[in-house]
Protein backbone atom coordinates (compact mmCIF):
# COMPACT_ATOMS: atom_id res chain seq x y z
CA UNK A 1 0.00 0.00 0.00
CA UNK A 2 1.39 3.30 -1.00
CA UNK A 3 2.87 5.44 2.11
CA UNK A 4 0.53 8.40 2.04
CA UNK A 5 2.86 11.95 1.83
CA UNK A 6 3.23 13.87 5.20
CA UNK A 7 1.31 17.55 5.11
CA UNK A 8 3.29 20.51 4.26
CA UNK A 9 2.58 23.84 5.22
CA UNK A 10 4.32 27.48 3.88
CA UNK A 11 6.25 29.26 6.59
CA UNK A 12 7.93 33.01 5.91
CA UNK A 13 11.86 32.75 6.43
CA UNK A 14 13.89 35.92 5.98
CA UNK A 15 15.34 35.89 2.82
CA UNK A 16 18.70 36.44 4.04
CA UNK A 17 18.42 33.34 6.31
CA UNK A 18 17.71 31.51 3.59
CA UNK A 19 20.63 32.44 1.63
CA UNK A 20 23.00 31.11 4.51
CA UNK A 21 21.26 28.17 4.89
CA UNK A 22 21.49 27.32 0.88
CA UNK A 23 25.95 28.19 1.27
CA UNK A 24 25.62 25.64 4.22
CA UNK A 25 23.21 22.83 2.35
CA UNK A 26 25.51 23.30 -1.05
CA UNK A 27 28.43 22.24 1.06
CA UNK A 28 26.92 19.22 3.03
CA UNK A 29 24.95 18.00 -0.23
CA UNK A 30 21.80 18.32 1.24
CA UNK A 31 18.40 20.31 0.81
CA UNK A 32 17.48 23.36 2.42
CA UNK A 33 14.37 21.71 3.20
CA UNK A 34 15.24 18.98 5.33
CA UNK A 35 18.18 21.03 6.70
CA UNK A 36 14.95 22.99 8.16
CA UNK A 37 13.38 20.53 8.77
CA UNK A 38 16.08 18.86 10.93
CA UNK A 39 16.95 22.29 12.70
CA UNK A 40 13.14 22.78 13.35
CA UNK A 41 12.53 19.00 15.11
CA UNK A 42 16.08 19.71 17.38
CA UNK A 43 14.25 23.01 18.50
CA UNK A 44 11.55 20.84 19.48
CA UNK A 45 13.42 18.82 21.55
CA UNK A 46 15.18 21.28 23.03
CA UNK A 47 11.99 22.86 24.52
CA UNK A 48 10.85 19.35 25.50
CA UNK A 49 13.43 19.55 28.08
CA UNK A 50 13.12 22.79 29.64
CA UNK A 51 15.83 25.09 27.42
CA UNK A 52 15.12 27.58 24.82
CA UNK A 53 15.78 27.69 21.45
CA UNK A 54 18.78 30.36 22.07
CA UNK A 55 20.33 27.72 23.98
CA UNK A 56 20.71 25.17 20.87
CA UNK A 57 24.19 26.88 20.24
CA UNK A 58 25.34 26.95 24.06
CA UNK A 59 24.52 23.21 24.48
CA UNK A 60 26.94 22.26 21.62
CA UNK A 61 29.39 24.70 23.43
CA UNK A 62 29.27 22.93 26.73
CA UNK A 63 29.56 19.48 24.84
CA UNK A 64 32.47 20.80 23.20
CA UNK A 65 33.87 22.01 25.95
CA UNK A 66 33.38 19.27 28.35
CA UNK A 67 35.00 17.02 25.64
CA UNK A 68 38.28 18.99 25.58
CA UNK A 69 38.75 19.45 29.29
CA UNK A 70 37.39 15.58 29.97
CA UNK A 71 33.79 15.54 30.63
CA UNK A 72 31.77 12.81 32.04
CA UNK A 73 28.85 11.86 32.83
CA UNK A 74 27.84 10.37 36.60
CA UNK A 75 25.14 9.06 38.32
CA UNK A 76 23.57 11.80 40.36
CA UNK A 77 23.49 9.23 43.19
CA UNK A 78 26.92 9.38 43.33
CA UNK A 79 27.49 12.75 43.58
CA UNK A 80 25.23 13.04 46.51
CA UNK A 81 26.94 10.21 48.17
CA UNK A 82 30.11 10.70 47.17
CA UNK A 83 29.85 14.92 48.78
CA UNK A 84 27.70 12.91 51.64
CA UNK A 85 27.64 14.34 55.67
CA UNK A 86 29.93 11.54 56.70
CA UNK A 87 33.21 13.08 55.90
CA UNK A 88 35.86 14.28 58.35
CA UNK A 89 36.91 17.63 58.28
CA UNK A 90 40.45 16.86 56.68
CA UNK A 91 38.15 14.71 53.82
CA UNK A 92 35.81 18.19 53.39
CA UNK A 93 38.50 20.31 52.56
CA UNK A 94 40.39 17.89 49.95
CA UNK A 95 36.92 17.68 48.11
CA UNK A 96 36.69 21.04 48.28
CA UNK A 97 39.78 21.90 46.96
CA UNK A 98 39.50 19.73 44.08
CA UNK A 99 36.04 21.27 43.00
CA UNK A 100 38.10 24.80 43.54
CA UNK A 101 40.74 23.05 40.91
CA UNK A 102 38.85 21.61 38.50
CA UNK A 103 36.58 24.88 38.53
CA UNK A 104 39.86 27.19 37.95
CA UNK A 105 40.76 24.70 34.67
CA UNK A 106 37.31 24.95 33.34
CA UNK A 107 37.15 28.81 33.84
CA UNK A 108 40.76 29.46 32.75
CA UNK A 109 39.69 27.33 29.81
CA UNK A 110 36.38 29.52 29.01
CA UNK A 111 38.35 32.62 29.12
CA UNK A 112 40.62 31.65 26.67
CA UNK A 113 37.86 30.87 24.54
CA UNK A 114 34.70 33.22 24.81
CA UNK A 115 34.57 36.58 24.69
CA UNK A 116 32.20 37.01 27.76
CA UNK A 117 33.63 34.40 30.02
CA UNK A 118 31.38 34.95 32.89
CA UNK A 119 28.06 35.21 31.14
CA UNK A 120 29.04 31.78 29.31
CA UNK A 121 30.29 30.40 32.22
CA UNK A 122 26.70 30.55 34.21
CA UNK A 123 24.78 29.67 30.65
CA UNK A 124 26.89 26.27 31.16
CA UNK A 125 26.58 26.31 34.42
CA UNK A 126 22.57 25.86 33.55
CA UNK A 127 23.08 23.93 30.92
CA UNK A 128 25.88 21.21 33.18
CA UNK A 129 23.99 21.29 35.90
CA UNK A 130 19.95 20.48 35.04
CA UNK A 131 19.67 20.28 39.26
CA UNK A 132 19.81 23.95 39.41
CA UNK A 133 16.59 25.49 39.21
CA UNK A 134 18.42 29.18 38.40
CA UNK A 135 20.99 30.31 37.64
CA UNK A 136 21.29 33.87 37.43
CA UNK A 137 23.81 36.68 36.80
CA UNK A 138 23.20 40.38 37.42
CA UNK A 139 25.40 43.45 36.73
CA UNK A 140 25.50 45.29 40.40
CA UNK A 141 28.14 48.31 39.91
CA UNK A 142 31.89 47.32 39.01
CA UNK A 143 31.08 44.02 40.22
CA UNK A 144 28.83 40.57 38.82
CA UNK A 145 26.08 38.92 41.60
CA UNK A 146 25.65 35.18 40.60
CA UNK A 147 22.93 33.45 42.51
CA UNK A 148 22.30 29.35 41.99
CA UNK A 149 18.94 27.68 43.25
CA UNK A 150 18.76 23.82 43.59
CA UNK A 151 15.87 22.63 45.53
CA UNK A 152 17.63 19.03 45.56
CA UNK A 153 20.89 19.89 46.11
CA UNK A 154 22.41 18.84 49.51
CA UNK A 155 24.45 21.29 51.78
CA UNK A 156 27.60 19.39 50.71
CA UNK A 157 26.60 19.24 47.72
CA UNK A 158 25.68 23.21 47.56
CA UNK A 159 29.50 23.68 49.23
CA UNK A 160 31.32 21.80 46.59
CA UNK A 161 28.96 23.43 43.73
CA UNK A 162 30.45 26.87 45.38
CA UNK A 163 34.00 25.71 45.32
CA UNK A 164 33.97 24.79 41.76
CA UNK A 165 32.20 28.26 41.01
CA UNK A 166 34.86 30.33 43.18
CA UNK A 167 37.17 28.37 41.38
CA UNK A 168 35.72 29.26 37.74
CA UNK A 169 35.67 32.34 38.86
CA UNK A 170 39.42 32.81 40.04
CA UNK A 171 40.26 30.87 36.59
CA UNK A 172 37.75 33.76 34.63
CA UNK A 173 40.07 36.42 35.94
CA UNK A 174 37.58 37.25 38.74
CA UNK A 175 38.09 36.97 42.19
CA UNK A 176 34.96 36.16 44.36
CA UNK A 177 33.48 37.81 47.31
CA UNK A 178 30.28 38.10 49.57
CA UNK A 179 30.18 34.37 49.31
CA UNK A 180 27.03 32.87 51.19
CA UNK A 181 25.78 29.43 51.00
CA UNK A 182 22.88 27.77 52.37
CA UNK A 183 21.17 24.67 51.44
CA UNK A 184 20.29 24.94 47.77
CA UNK A 185 21.56 28.33 47.78
CA UNK A 186 24.62 29.93 46.65
CA UNK A 187 25.20 33.71 46.55
CA UNK A 188 28.44 35.30 45.68
CA UNK A 189 29.84 38.65 43.91
CA UNK A 190 32.50 38.41 41.37
CA UNK A 191 34.88 41.42 41.16
CA UNK A 192 37.53 41.80 38.13
CA UNK A 193 41.02 41.77 39.52
CA UNK A 194 43.22 44.62 39.49
CA UNK A 195 45.06 44.23 36.43
CA UNK B 1 24.10 9.65 20.00
CA UNK B 2 23.05 13.28 18.72
CA UNK B 3 24.71 15.94 21.09
CA UNK B 4 21.21 17.45 22.08
CA UNK B 5 19.56 14.12 22.62
CA UNK B 6 22.85 12.95 24.86
CA UNK B 7 21.39 15.74 27.40
CA UNK B 8 17.86 14.36 27.38
CA UNK B 9 18.74 10.91 27.96
CA UNK B 10 21.34 11.86 30.27
CA UNK B 11 19.11 13.67 32.52
CA UNK B 12 16.48 10.83 32.37
CA UNK B 13 18.36 8.55 33.19
CA UNK B 14 19.73 10.62 36.50
CA UNK B 15 23.13 11.43 35.03
CA UNK B 16 24.96 15.02 35.54
CA UNK B 17 27.71 16.10 33.53
CA UNK B 18 30.92 17.14 35.12
CA UNK B 19 34.78 17.18 35.00
CA UNK B 20 36.05 13.40 35.15
CA UNK B 21 39.11 14.59 37.40
CA UNK B 22 36.50 15.45 39.67
CA UNK B 23 34.95 12.23 39.75
CA UNK B 24 38.35 10.31 39.88
CA UNK B 25 39.77 11.92 42.47
CA UNK B 26 36.73 11.37 44.54
CA UNK B 27 36.45 7.86 44.03
CA UNK B 28 39.69 8.05 45.48
CA UNK B 29 38.54 9.08 48.36
CA UNK B 30 35.24 7.76 48.57
CA UNK B 31 37.32 4.27 48.40
CA UNK B 32 39.96 5.34 51.24
CA UNK B 33 37.11 5.68 53.43
CA UNK B 34 33.74 2.99 52.65
CA UNK B 35 34.90 1.07 49.54
CA UNK B 36 32.70 -1.29 50.03
CA UNK B 37 29.44 1.56 50.15
CA UNK B 38 30.54 3.12 47.65
CA UNK B 39 30.70 0.31 45.21
CA UNK B 40 27.46 -0.47 46.25
CA UNK B 41 26.04 3.31 45.17
CA UNK B 42 27.68 2.35 41.85
CA UNK B 43 26.24 -1.33 41.41
CA UNK B 44 22.76 0.41 42.79
CA UNK B 45 23.02 3.05 40.17
CA UNK B 46 23.89 0.57 37.59
CA UNK B 47 20.58 -1.04 38.51
CA UNK B 48 18.81 1.80 38.45
CA UNK B 49 20.18 2.72 34.60
CA UNK B 50 19.49 -0.57 32.97
CA UNK B 51 16.46 -1.15 34.34
CA UNK B 52 15.18 1.11 32.21
CA UNK B 53 16.37 -0.79 28.64
CA UNK B 54 15.20 -4.05 30.46
CA UNK B 55 11.45 -2.84 30.43
CA UNK B 56 12.09 0.03 27.49
CA UNK B 57 13.99 -2.28 24.78
CA UNK B 58 12.68 -3.68 21.86
CA UNK B 59 14.55 -7.01 21.67
CA UNK B 60 18.52 -6.13 22.20
CA UNK B 61 18.27 -4.04 25.43
CA UNK B 62 22.33 -5.26 25.49
CA UNK B 63 23.00 -3.50 22.48
CA UNK B 64 20.98 -0.69 24.01
CA UNK B 65 22.96 -0.05 27.31
CA UNK B 66 25.82 -0.75 25.21
CA UNK B 67 25.07 2.20 22.75
CA UNK B 68 24.27 4.76 25.37
CA UNK B 69 26.90 4.31 27.24
CA UNK B 70 29.45 4.89 24.73
CA UNK B 71 27.66 7.90 24.49
CA UNK B 72 27.96 9.07 27.96
CA UNK B 73 31.79 8.03 28.46
CA UNK B 74 34.02 10.03 25.92
CA UNK B 75 36.96 9.19 25.15
CA UNK B 76 36.67 5.85 25.82
CA UNK B 77 39.23 3.58 23.96
CA UNK B 78 37.22 0.33 24.40
CA UNK B 79 34.03 -0.38 25.39
CA UNK B 80 32.68 -3.79 24.04
CA UNK B 81 29.61 -6.02 25.46
CA UNK B 82 30.07 -9.31 24.03
CA UNK B 83 27.09 -11.53 23.93
CA UNK B 84 26.83 -14.98 23.60
CA UNK B 85 23.71 -17.74 24.06
CA UNK B 86 23.88 -17.30 27.54
CA UNK B 87 27.02 -15.42 28.46
CA UNK B 88 27.62 -12.05 28.50
CA UNK B 89 31.74 -10.59 28.91
CA UNK B 90 32.10 -6.66 29.12
CA UNK B 91 36.05 -5.15 28.50
CA UNK B 92 36.66 -1.80 29.05
CA UNK B 93 39.72 0.02 28.63
CA UNK B 94 40.84 3.30 30.12
CA UNK B 95 44.35 4.14 30.82
CA UNK B 96 42.78 7.49 32.40
CA UNK B 97 40.87 5.11 35.06
CA UNK B 98 42.62 4.77 38.22
CA UNK B 99 42.07 1.49 39.85
CA UNK B 100 39.79 2.56 42.75
CA UNK B 101 37.59 4.18 39.69
CA UNK B 102 37.53 0.98 37.86
CA UNK B 103 36.62 -0.76 40.58
CA UNK B 104 33.67 1.47 41.28
CA UNK B 105 32.54 1.30 37.51
CA UNK B 106 33.20 -2.54 37.40
CA UNK B 107 30.41 -2.39 40.19
CA UNK B 108 28.21 -0.19 37.88
CA UNK B 109 28.36 -2.62 34.99
CA UNK B 110 28.02 -5.25 37.63
CA UNK B 111 24.22 -3.76 38.83
CA UNK B 112 23.68 -2.96 34.83
CA UNK B 113 24.16 -6.62 34.09
CA UNK B 114 21.95 -7.78 36.68
CA UNK B 115 19.53 -5.52 35.97
CA UNK B 116 19.44 -7.31 32.26
CA UNK B 117 19.41 -10.71 34.10
CA UNK B 118 22.97 -11.62 33.97
CA UNK B 119 24.96 -12.79 36.96
CA UNK B 120 28.46 -11.81 37.02
CA UNK B 121 30.99 -15.00 37.63
CA UNK B 122 34.35 -13.60 37.36
CA UNK B 123 35.87 -10.23 37.23
CA UNK B 124 39.61 -8.84 36.84
CA UNK B 125 39.76 -5.12 37.32
CA UNK B 126 42.86 -3.37 37.82
CA UNK B 127 43.65 0.12 37.48
CA UNK B 128 42.59 1.19 34.18
CA UNK B 129 40.68 -1.80 33.01
CA UNK B 130 37.50 -3.89 33.53
CA UNK B 131 36.95 -7.13 32.01
CA UNK B 132 33.63 -9.34 33.54
CA UNK B 133 32.12 -12.39 32.39
CA UNK B 134 28.53 -13.16 33.15
CA UNK B 135 26.17 -15.99 32.78
CA UNK B 136 22.43 -15.57 32.02
CA UNK B 137 19.55 -16.47 34.11
CA UNK B 138 20.01 -15.62 37.27
CA UNK B 139 17.48 -13.44 38.70
CA UNK B 140 17.19 -9.80 37.86
CA UNK B 141 18.61 -7.43 40.11
CA UNK B 142 16.84 -4.80 42.22
CA UNK B 143 18.33 -1.46 43.79
CA UNK B 144 19.11 -1.75 47.31
CA UNK B 145 17.71 0.33 49.39
CA UNK B 146 18.86 1.86 52.79
CA UNK B 147 16.35 -0.21 54.68
CA UNK B 148 17.75 -3.17 53.64
CA UNK B 149 21.15 -2.66 53.83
Amino acid sequence: MARKPKGKKLVSVPEDTVDIISGITRKKGTSVTKFIDDVLRQAVMIDSIGFSTEDMAAIAEVIQVQRVLGGTFVPLEVLNFVSGSNRDEQQKEQLEQKWFDSGRLYGRYIREKFESPVTTFSKFLRIMRWDLNEVSLIQNGGSLKLRCISTSLSLEGTALLSKFIEGAAYGMGFTAKNKEFIKGMILMSLMPEEP
Amino acid sequence: MEERNLLKVARERGFILGLENIWFDMAELTCISDREKAAEIWRNAGVWFASRYAMESNGDAVRSLEKELKAFIWNMPEFKLSQGTNELSVRIINPRFSESYSVLFAAFMEGALEALGYAVKSQEVSSGSVRLAAVKGKRKAVPITESLV
